[in-house]
């Protein structure tokens, strides 16, 4: 069953009381929602997200609400519960949404489900993952939205989620955070994006989401192999150029944006390790995303080519 | 009295395999008690031994994982640790009692199995803590920074002084001269605690003896406020487990509990591992314990406290009987740590702080 299987008022109930399980691919969520306007705005970015019913095991638990009774009504605001404990502090009710998405962000950085993390976006095409691991703000988010609609498929925009038993990622595609000029960029570049409403005022100035190709959720429980790792850096008024990144380097760029290496001893240096024996490493600085988009077709190409010619 | 999905995280503990008939409902409420009451690794670790990991559901499969991992990336960081101290305690002439997980773990004792581990616990003696203090600080250990009311809590009042913490490795050291606060209304024998220390194979370090390490663990959980009590009471029943095996064991016990003064928190202890993890106790030693019992309606009520306080604190938020318990755990923790006057201004110095910080805090949003 899909969220939009489940007709408005009988979700709004189940997110008000007994909740819903929603599956994102690597996740299931066990969410509860008690603001109704942030029902509707949910109901419309994860549409074709399936619930689990029965419900099964959750990784998470995590209920957005009205931080009392008094701001239900007075100054109306958000706040986030994870396994019944009060995280973030409350935002205005108006941008519930952007505390929503935070939370499923925080459940995965914190569920400590999957043995390694990386703050990175991750894209396939080919059966290859391409690892884009960058800090905040450097247009990861931007890039693997604009691939997600050339042919690559959207594994995540925010956090490359390894599977412990196979070291393969684990697709856990959501709506993706778009920051400031990203929207207009990425509604320019693809007309058939869906953004949620734009959210202005946060830390980060204006958000807005884009919903994920349809293709990307319908697939997600299809885990891949990495394939390449490219870190992205956006540069206003470059033309797309590519550098080749010495392997060590790669593995420390890697190692940098591991949510949780230290903690994870052996098997964080196994995984790690093990991509950067398969994968090679560039670093991307781009301004266009067109362009963008050709050098990363050319990069996969390159990679098939080297595999298929030992 | 016991929620169910407890009583199947105790089952799980002293029973591993009854985990292969759990539905996978029961598998998510076990996974979500067992991380918060710091027990998941463990579980994890009695599955893998026994070759019947494969057999749990995926899902349950990958956290029970994440939970051993956690564990072994703790003990990790505590051996390290106390091997770091043993060096940077090189010239100072001292033995070097450890405390709680880090004794379980160096001394390879059952109960440290897939534990999870926080702080470094050491004990030395009183008149040597300052040494260790400054040669710690030598090498690199940074004191807590406190004000002068939390300096003065620490090192007048309190069993330890203030914790040290090492930049790059953070893991935080309690340094102990003795086994609860000064100001409390038990006094143990801390030189007695310190004689009858066991060394371990490892050069310098040693951790309390059998019976010593048993009231150590009472104390600390029957009289002070602990995060994870469930797990406390599970090392308990595992100590009284590994170290009754030897029959002569349980008159130490008695022994060393009245040589303490801590024959009140054995008789809990006593009485609440054979409550939820059915403890083998001589019925001898069950008899002599009850001279430490409170009066039969105080027992009462601390059955009752003890019982609801333990349970672990997700799934329970919205019981009002479970907030109360653990309120009053908080309170009689406070209690029987000091004195009544003592304890009012501690509280009111507290409140006042608190105060001062949410006027002071700003809203952070969005933290993603």
């Amino acid at each position: 069953m899909l969220i939009s299987d489940i007709p408005h008022a009988a979700l709004a109930q189940r997110l008000r009381q007994e909740g819903v399980h929603i599956d994102t691919g690597a996740f299931t969520t066990h969410l509860r929602i008690g603001l109704p306007h942030l029902v509707e705005e949910f109901a419309q970015m994860y549409a074709q997200y399936p619930v689990e019913d029965p419900p099964g095991i959750d990784d998470a638990r995590l209920r957005i609400d009205a931080p009392s009774f008094i701001s239900r009504y007075w100054a109306p605001s958000a706040a986030a519960w994870m396994d019944g404990e009060k995280f973030f502090d409350p935002v205005p009710a108006k941008r519930a949404y952007t505390v929503l998405e935070s939370g499923l962000n925080w459940a995965v950085a914190t569920s400590l489900l999957s043995p390694m993390l990386v703050h990175a976006a991750v894209v396939e095409r080919a059966n290859r993952a391409a690892i884009l691991p960058a800090p905040t703000g450097s247009g990861k988010s931007t890039l693997s939205a604009a691939l997600s609609w050339r042919g690559w498929r959207l594994l995540s925009d925010e956090m490359t989620v390894f599977s412990f038993e196979d070291g393969t990622i684990l697709p856990n595609p959501r709506p993706v955070s778009l920051k400031n000029k990203a929207i207009e960029i990425i509604a320019a570049f693809e007309p058939r994006a869906q953004f949620s409403p734009i959210y202005t005022g946060t830390a980060k100035g204006d958000v807005a989401y884009m919903r994920p190709p349809a293709d990307a959720v319908a697939r997600f429980k299809e885990s891949v192999l990495p394939g390449l790792v490219v870190a992205p850096q956006y540069h206003e008024g470059m033309r797309a150029t590519v550098k080749r990144m010495e392997k060590m380097e790669g593995l420390r760029w890697l190692i940098d944006n591991a949510v949780n290496y230290s903690s994870m001893l052996r098997m964080g240096f196994d995984t790690l390790t093990g991509i950067a024996e398969r994968c090679e490493f560039y670093i991307l600085t781009y301004s266009d995303l067109e362009e963008a988009v050709d050098v990363m077709n050319r990069l996969l190409e390159e990679s098939l080519s080297t595999a298929a010619s030992p | 009295m016991i929620p169910d999905a407890v009583q199947r995280l105790v089952r799980a503990l002293l029973d591993p395999p009854s985990t292969l008939n759990l539905s996978a409902r029961e598998w998510n409420d076990l996974v979500l008690i067992g991380r918060n009451a710091g027990l998941l690794g463990r579980i994890s670790t009695e599955l893998k031994d026994r070759g019947l990991f494969h057999k749990v559901p995926q899902k349950a499969r990958a956290h029970l994982h994440a939970a051993l991992i956690s564990a072994e990336s703790d003990q990790t960081a505590i051996r390290f640790e106390v091997n770091r101290v043993v060096r940077a305690l090189a010239t100072v002439d001292v033995q070097i009692v450890l405390l709680k997980g880090a004794a379980y773990l160096m001394a390879d004792l059952p109960c440290a199995r897939g534990r999870m581990l926080g702080d470094l616990d050491l004990m030395v003696p009183l008149e040597r803590i300052e040494d260790v203090e400054q040669a710690l600080i030598k090498s690199g250990w940074l004191p807590a920074e406190l004000d002068d009311y939390d300096q003065r809590f620490y090192r007048e009042w309190m069993h330890e002084i203030p914790p040290l913490q090492h930049p790059t490795r953070e893991t935080p050291i309690d340094l102990h001269h003795t086994i609860a606060p000064r100001t409390s209304r038990v006094r143990p024998d801390a030189k007695a605690l310190i004689a009858a220390a066991v060394e371990l194979s490892a050069p310098r370090l040693s951790t309390l003896g059998p019976a010593d390490m048993v009231l150590h663990s009472a104390v600390h959980l029957f009289n002070d406020e602990v995060s994870k009590p469930l797990r406390d009471l599970f090392d308990l029943h595992q100590l009284l487990t590994e170290f009754g095996a030897r029959a002569e064991f349980w008159n130490e016990l008695m022994a060393r509990a009245k040589l303490h003064g801590l024959g009140r928190p054995l008789y809990y202890a006593l009485r609440n591992t054979r409550r939820i993890f059915m403890t083998r106790v001589p019925s001898e030693i069950e008899k002599t314990a009850s001279q430490f019992a409170p009066a039969a309606p105080i027992g009462a009520v601390m059955d009752w406290i003890f019982i609801r306080g333990f349970m672990p604190s997700v799934g329970t938020e919205k019981d009002a009987a479970t907030a109360c318990a653990r309120w009053l755990l908080y309170v009689r923790s406070h209690w029987l740590r000091m004195p009544p006057f003592m304890l009012a201004r501690h509280l009111a110095i507290k409140a006042m702080r608190q105060i001062g910080e949410r006027l002071r805090r700003r809203p952070i949003e969005d933290p993603e």
